[in-house]
């Protein structure tokens, strides 16, 4: 199984600052790996520099055999890495249904030549993809939100449908940002259970929580990072 | 009886103005003060092919369009490039560059005297040179525009346009291009605003810089953050109010001169009002947050 | 030769006076954008109204004292019912910068449309108003505009004592970069906001006035200083009235210069590109570096 990830001398500073020091690691395919760490340990800055929206100022990164570490953003997130981030990011004027629509990888009718030109293929997509929308909702029981506005969810639910997002993408590699950050114990749990379902289904994880407790329970590898630097690296028995 | 089709025409040119306005306000989050400038260069492209060149209307259209286009290329490279507060004192800039060039380059523009003698259109051998047959033109042309809305309002691409406005960030993570979905609205909102431009052009046979100036774009905003932005309803109601206004005041026995300035305290309280506790407008959809 | 230096002389030197006025007008707009987040197109409104107020009550009773306080005090209280009305509460609510813009705008229309009402559109100026001038050799300085720059200086002067007594600069300063951790330091947030407001409203309406002495006033001046004000709060991005001086006469010069040696119109355009290019070339782009983490 070869690594989808991996990072190699990692450094990160500006202004007499490192907030990442010489971080090395890999992931495996389909790995869930955890990373913990205080406040300020370099954690969120790692997620920067993985999906692009920091450059690094030395090291590699490598996804799927290809160096990223100087890719854009936009670049990065179509190759298959995509974030959830801390707090939810979703449409929030827009139904839950619409929301998941728009984060489905392809779609021909969010190209307006696509539009025009191959309208009936579009629309055949358009509905497929609503379809599908509502068939993951269902899998993870929420499809009696689909048709709600997206801000006028709870914080939990929102949380839960931005994952929804993630799944309807279908993307290789995941980075979660303290996605249980906030929630109650049920919402943890079914977040969870939701994460290992998209697992098996081929999404590989990369989370970040100080909910140790909790992420080890699904988690697979555990990296623990201090000052920018890994701190310690543990194998955890799946 | 004219008088009354005469006030349809304005009003059915503010609706179109509202409906692009509405684009790129209500659907993309854009907040531009200068959709008098796609006005503008909808018209003026128009009255200086027809005038200088003998275009017809028809041949003018096209020309009148791909200007707009071109400009709306300028201001999407600006919206790509800041945001929020100062990607409108980058509209605010363009507005008033533009108004500058209008009013300067004589050459060009005729300056502050206008352009006169812009011929009307005519279809089919029959002219429209009519209060009537120019309120029957413009009502197609609404018509056309709304319907346009009706089915692209559902299109996946005007939902990714919305959720630019959203959240480009998301957006964005999610592997798509913000800025193209900008692109297209700005566009799309260019073009209608400069389709009534022209029509403005030649209903009126005369056009000059003053048509064009921060507070026709300041007043166009309004009108669409007063009937809400989002739906197609608000930036309808929202030109029907403009335009409705000055005759309500007229049927109050308002004299004319202190009517005009009376029309816009009314408009600019309204506005006011509707920011401090209806930010969604009368009828909107989306708040400008 | 010697005539191309003379005029340029006379640019520079016209150009020092109208930019001291428009500091002033210039000076309130940047400590009310930079302290209270408000980019208060409105500021061009109070401008006119002080402008007006002025010159209706110098009309009706000749009394130029009485004429500018009654001024400052139409002003003053305007823009304290602004603030407390649309300003503070949109303040409260959290909202962002473009809604207040869209606020300022909206109650522009209403002042300057109010005052069309009242007094027509067409230009008002003060009967018997101070002329005469002095030559040095070849260059000419009008009364008025020596009137402009002692009551111009006097009036910064002011303002900066005000600011280093009351020590407000530190305070408005903290204003500006954080205001929620200001007040938890104890800065009375309100107050300092009404204060900037009102201050600045003031020396707009100095300036307005002995603007209305050189070539009186209409309802649409304001707008012009106002949006000029704005470039260059803008270039200068802090809260410095030296600074704002200096940028204020150096855009003034630049504006001449245009309408001397181009042509006269051309000046607006040319400022206003100005804007523009700083704007792209300034403020960071859509995927900001100041990603913080409370942001992101």
């Amino acid at each position: 199984m070869s690594n989808i990830l991996n990072i190699e001398n990692l450094n990160k500073s500006f202004d007499g600052v490192s907030p990442v020091k010489d971080v090395s690691f890999a992931v495996g395919k389909l790995d869930i790996v955890l990373i913990s760490g205080e406040n300020g340990a370099g954690k969120t800055t790692l997620f920067n520099l993985i999906t692009g929206l920091e450059k690094p100022t030395q090291g590699k990164i490598t996804f799927n055999e290809n160096n990223i570490a100087d890719k854009s953003a936009l670049q990065i997130s179509r190759l298959g890495i995509i974030r959830l981030y801390q707090q939810p990011r979703l449409f929030k004027n827009l139904l839950v249904w619409e929301n998941l629509v728009s984060a489905a990888h392809q779609n021909k009718g969010n190209s307006f030549v696509n539009l025009i030109f191959k309208h009936k293929a579009a629309k055949q997509e358009d509905e497929n993809l609503k379809q599908k929308a509502i068939d993951l909702l269902t899998k993870f029981g929420l499809q009696d939100l689909s048709n709600q506005t997206a801000g006028e969810l709870s914080y939990g639910q929102q949380k839960l449908i931005s994952f929804c997002m993630i799944a309807m993408n279908g993307t290789q590699l995941a980075l979660l940002d303290e996605p249980f950050a906030g929630l109650n114990p049920q919402t943890i749990e079914r977040f969870s259970k939701m994460i290992l379902q998209m697992n098996s289904e081929g999404i590989t994880f990369l989370i970040i929580e100080h909910n140790t407790n909790k992420a080890l329970e699904i988690c697979k590898r555990h990296i623990e990072m201090k000052d920018g630097k890994i701190f310690n690296l543990k194998q955890q028995v799946a | 009886m004219n008088y009354i089709l005469h006030i349809l025409v304005m009003l059915e040119i503010y609706i179109l103005l509202a409906l692009s306005a509405n684009q790129k306000v209500g659907l993309s989050g854009l907040l531009s003060l200068a959709q008098a400038v796609f006005y503008g260069v909808g018209a003026y492209a128009s009255a200086i092919v027809i005038t200088k060149f003998g275009f017809s209307y028809w041949l003018a259209l096209p020309v009148a369009i791909s200007a707009c286009v071109i400009t709306a290329l300028v201001f999407s490279f600006i919206a790509g490039k800041v945001r929020e507060l100062y990607f409108s004192l980058a509209t605010l800039a363009l507005q008033i560059i533009f108004f500058s060039v209008c009013y300067n380059w004589i050459p060009v523009t005729n300056g502050s005297y206008g352009i006169s003698g812009i011929s009307n259109p005519e279809i089919f051998g029959m002219k429209i040179n009519t209060p009537l047959s120019f309120a029957l033109f413009g009502g197609v042309v609404v018509s056309l525009v709304i319907g346009f809305y009706v089915w692209f309002l559902k299109t996946p691409i005007s939902r990714l346009i919305q959720a630019t406005r959203d959240d480009q960030i998301a957006v964005l993570s999610l592997g798509k291009n913000p800025n193209y979905y900008k692109r297209v609205s700005i566009i799309l909102s260019a073009i209608i605003a400069g389709v009534a431009g022209s029509i403005y052009a030649t209903y009126t046979t005369y056009i000059d810089p003053s048509s064009f100036t921060l507070d026709e774009s300041i007043l166009i905003l309004s009108i669409v953050l007063i009937g809400g932005a989002g739906r197609i309803i608000g930036p309808i109601t929202g030109a029907v109010i403009y335009i409705l206004l000055p005759e309500v005041l007229k049927f109050l026995q308002m004299p004319d001169g202190i009517a005009a300035n009376m029309r816009m305290i009314l408009f600019g309280l309204l506005l006011v009002l509707i920011v401090r506790f209806k930010p969604k407008g009368i009828f909107g959809k989306f708040m400008i947050q | 030769m010697h005539l191309i230096l003379d005029i340029a002389t006379q640019i520079l030197l016209n150009s020092i006076v109208s930019g001291l006025l428009l500091s002033l007008v210039a000076i309130g707009f940047t400590y009310i954008f930079r302290t209270t987040r408000v980019f208060h197109l409105a500021h061009g409104g109070i401008y006119v109204a002080g402008a007006f107020a002025c010159w209706w009550t110098l009309t009706n009773t000749n009394n130029w004292f009485i004429a500018i306080a009654f001024a400052i005090a139409v002003v003053a209280i305007l823009i304290y019912l602004i603030e407390k009305a649309v300003y503070l509460p949109l303040n409260k609510k959290q909202s962002n910068q473009s809604i207040s813009l869209i606020a300022s705008m909206g109650l522009y229309v209403v002042i300057v449309n109010i005052l069309a009402l009242l007094f027509g559109n067409e230009n008002k100026t003060i009967e018997n108003s101070i002329s005469g001038s002095y030559e040095i050799g070849n260059i000419i300085l009008t009364k008025v505009q020596m009137i402009q720059t002692v009551i111009g200086i006097v009036a910064t002067a002011t303002f900066i004592i005000y600011l280093k007594l009351s020590k407000s600069n530190l305070t408005l300063q903290a204003i500006s970069d954080n205001a929620t951790i200001s007040k938890v330091f104890g800065i009375n947030t309100n107050n300092e906001r009404m204060k900037v407001f009102i201050a600045g409203s003031v020396l707009a309406c100095i300036a307005a006035i002995l603007k209305t002495l050189e070539v009186g006033i209409d309802p649409q001046a304001g707008m012009s200083i106002t949006l000029t004000a704005a470039v260059v709060a803008i270039l200068v991005s802090r809260m410095n009235v030296l600074m704002v001086i200096a940028f204020s006469i150096a855009l003034t010069i630049l504006q001449n210069s245009v309408e001397w040696f181009l042509d006269a119109q051309w000046k607006d355009g040319i400022t206003f590109l100005l804007l523009l290019l700083v704007i792209l070339f300034r403020t960071e782009g859509i995927i900001s570096y100041n990603l913080r983490k409370d942001r992101v």
